[in-house]
């Protein structure tokens, strides 16, 4: 498979006539882990939702490059289809469609081909068996009625089953207990190691670092990024929160 | 046909009862309707169905009707009779509150039973399915169904008409005997000239349950009126109807639900696709009337509006007479949902692929519920079939046969 560089260059997002996302800067190559640090409202899930094109986000200048050219024009699926994958914090529960319908429509869109019925369901139930999901997900509706962390799993096992290039995985550690956050970190490790995945994963938290080690550690303050370096910055965040990076932003302003 | 006399007693006195008292609590539902066009029996032109070919391209494509009722054909099987309306007697008539139109104060239901083409009879003491085919370009039927006790009686229909000047008003009777189970589901697939008039009644004894469900596709104008009561205790009953809509389609859908026993269920849901500039009334009333203590109704009502020029309206309203109970109703009329589509897009689906994707499930969810695999086979293949089309002109009476075995194969291997 060959590899992609995302590039996010000075970008201006604004939602309902505000500016939430004031000038990021960051690459993120097929292979490498991100980790994207900071507090509420900083502007992590925009960015996420910003990079996938969502309507309601509006990109007032800046770029998203992905191989060197330009997606902003580019519509959702498009930018799918290339190999990007966002994984949802909070994913919308869609009343009668089915889940399994569901997976299977996604797969054979992004590949472009009917997919045998009974491989389809071979391969999603090893990956369930990995996640330790039961099979009653099978016959359920998109997202309804599954748990916090039922929802955290489901989105990994679709980054499992469409093995993106690069994937932003919003906050996949919230909401999850100890034994539900390892198997959730195995399993997004196993789908980097098998498709060379690129990883720019949104946290609040150290604890999910803890068993996927990153590349870079991005810290993100009002809009901003404020700080880059390695698996050291995520120490820092710990010791010292994110009021030390209070200072960064007012300093570049 | 001595059963016919069972209903003619303390069930039919029930009825009566009902919509007499119903007629002020109806008000607002009388105010918020789509009147059809005139007297149809002035219409004198109507298109034409050439019903024997349309039966022979079912039966080559593998889909066979028990019984099919048309203008020029009369199919009988085991459990289903088909009579003339003048060949019933007074008795009969009487049963089914056929007896003197003239006192029926909703005109298009008095029209539909004082023009009566056919009568279909099905009485049944077993385990029995049948399915029935429907077609005419100038049709009234009314379908007299009765479940013996312990009986399960299950009635899949499918409804056709010419795409031009047609007219088809089907009325159904139902009675459930003690601790029954009866169910007619009724797929409409109507052509664009068409009006339909579509009536129920029914009423399920001890332990019985009834449940009427409709697809309604196509059509000129639609009126659809449905009564349907828990007389006995721990009946119950349930209407659903999914409507697709599109060009200047009009729909009219009143559900009336009684509970009039304790320890009954009522429920009625409608869902509705309204495209282009189409426009559906959905009504549900739901009554629970005194002594039916520890009984639950429920209604719910779901639209969504594509286009700028489609409208859903959703009328809920409940009557409560008793302590007790549990009422609840659900109404929602809203666009596609933008959250929704983005979620689907992101995983690489198209954008018209995930809109058909979500109207055909939000459909599906209540065909879902149809009692026979033959409806909902036949309802999730003309689904299918519209929305895909959404923006051609309502294709005349016809359906791809291989879209439905399609279908009928997708279903079983899913």
């Amino acid at each position: 498979m060959s590899g992609m560089i995302l590039e996010i260059n000075n970008l201006h997002v604004e939602a309902e006539g505000k500016e939430i996302i004031k000038g990021v800067n960051l690459t993120v190559k097929s292979s490498e882990t991100h980790v994207l640090m900071g507090p509420n409202g900083s502007g992590k899930t925009t960015l996420s939702n910003a990079i996938f094109g969502h309507p309601k986000y509006k990109i007032t200048s800046g770029d998203i490059l992905v191989n060197g050219k330009s997606i902003l024009q580019m519509k959702t699926y498009e930018r799918a289809k290339l190999g990007l994958f966002m994984q949802f914090q909070n994913p919308v529960e869609i009343e009668g469609v089915n889940f399994i319908h569901f997976l299977r429509t996604a797969k054979e869109s992004m590949e472009g081909r009917n997919i045998d019925f009974k491989d389809f369901m071979n391969c999603i139930k090893k990956y369930m068996k990995l996640l330790n999901m039961s099979d009653e997900f099978i016959n359920r509706p998109l997202n309804m009625g599954f748990s916090g962390g039922e929802k955290k799993k489901s989105e990994i096992l679709q980054l499992l089953l469409l093995k993106p290039k690069i994937a932003l995985l919003d906050e996949p550690d919230s909401g999850l207990d100890v034994d539900a956050l390892k198997t959730v970190a195995m399993a997004v490790s196993q789908a980097v190691k098998e498709n060379n995945t690129g990883l720019l994963l949104i946290t609040h938290y150290s604890r999910i670092v803890s068993h996927i080690e990153p590349d870079f550690v991005h810290v993100m303050v009002g809009g901003k990024i404020v700080e880059n370096g390695g698996p050291e910055l995520v120490k820092k965040v710990e010791e010292k929160g994110y009021e030390a990076f209070n200072n960064i932003e007012d300093e570049q302003k | 046909m001595d059963f016919y006399s069972k209903v003619a007693g303390e069930a039919l006195q029930k009825y009566r009862i009902l919509e007499e008292e119903s007629v002020d609590i109806l008000e607002l539902h009388k105010r918020n309707y789509i009147p059809m066009p005139g007297d149809f029996d002035s219409i004198e032109e109507h298109g034409h169905i050439d019903e024997h070919a349309l039966v022979k391209g079912f039966e080559e494509n593998g889909l066979r009707f028990s019984a099919i009722v048309g203008n020029d054909i009369s199919k009988e099987s085991k459990n289903i009779k088909i009579r003339k309306p003048e060949d019933l007697s007074e008795k009969e008539l009487a049963a089914f509150g056929l007896e003197n139109t003239e006192s029926i104060d909703d005109k298009y239901f008095a029209y539909v039973v004082s023009k009566l083409d056919k009568v279909v009879l099905v009485d049944a003491d077993e385990d029995t399915q049948e399915s029935m085919l429907i077609m005419g370009s100038k049709l009234n039927v009314a379908i007299l169904a009765n479940a013996g006790k312990k009986a399960n009686l299950r009635i899949s229909g499918l409804a056709m008409t010419t795409s031009k000047r047609a007219e088809i008003g089907i009325y159904a009777n139902m009675h459930a005997e003690e601790h029954s189970d009866l169910g007619i589901d009724i797929v409409h697939n109507e052509g664009a000239g068409a009006n339909v008039l579509s009536f129920s009644k029914g009423s399920a004894e001890l332990g019985a349950n009834i449940s009427f469900n409709s697809a309604y596709f196509g059509g000129g104008i639609t009126r659809s009126r449905n009564r349907i009561s828990a007389t006995a205790p721990t009946s119950s009953i349930s209407l659903n109807d999914v409507t697709v809509a599109t060009n200047e389609q009009k729909v009219d859908i009143l559900n009336f639900i009684a509970n009039m026993a304790g320890k009954t269920k009522s429920e009625s849901r409608s869902r509705v696709i309204a495209f282009d500039r189409s426009m559906c009334i959905v009504k549900g009333f739901a009554k629970i009337g005194k002594g039916s203590s520890e009984s639950s109704s429920y209604i719910e009502q779901k639209g969504i509006s594509v286009g700028k020029g489609a409208q859903v309206q959703a009328l809920p309203e409940m009557a409560i007479e008793e302590g007790n109970v549990k009422a609840k109703h659900s109404t929602s009329v809203v666009p596609i949902n933008d959250d929704e589509l983005f979620y689907i897009t992101s995983r690489g689906v198209p954008y018209e692929s995930s809109r058909r994707l979500l109207l055909i499930s939000f459909a599906s969810q209540l065909i879902n519920k149809f009692g026979s695999d033959f409806a909902k086979i036949i309802a999730y293949s003309i689904l299918q079939k519209k929305i895909m089309g959404e923006t051609e002109p309502m294709p005349s009476a016809n359906i791809e046969f291989d879209s439905v075995l399609k279908s009928a194969n997708d279903l079983v291997m899913e």
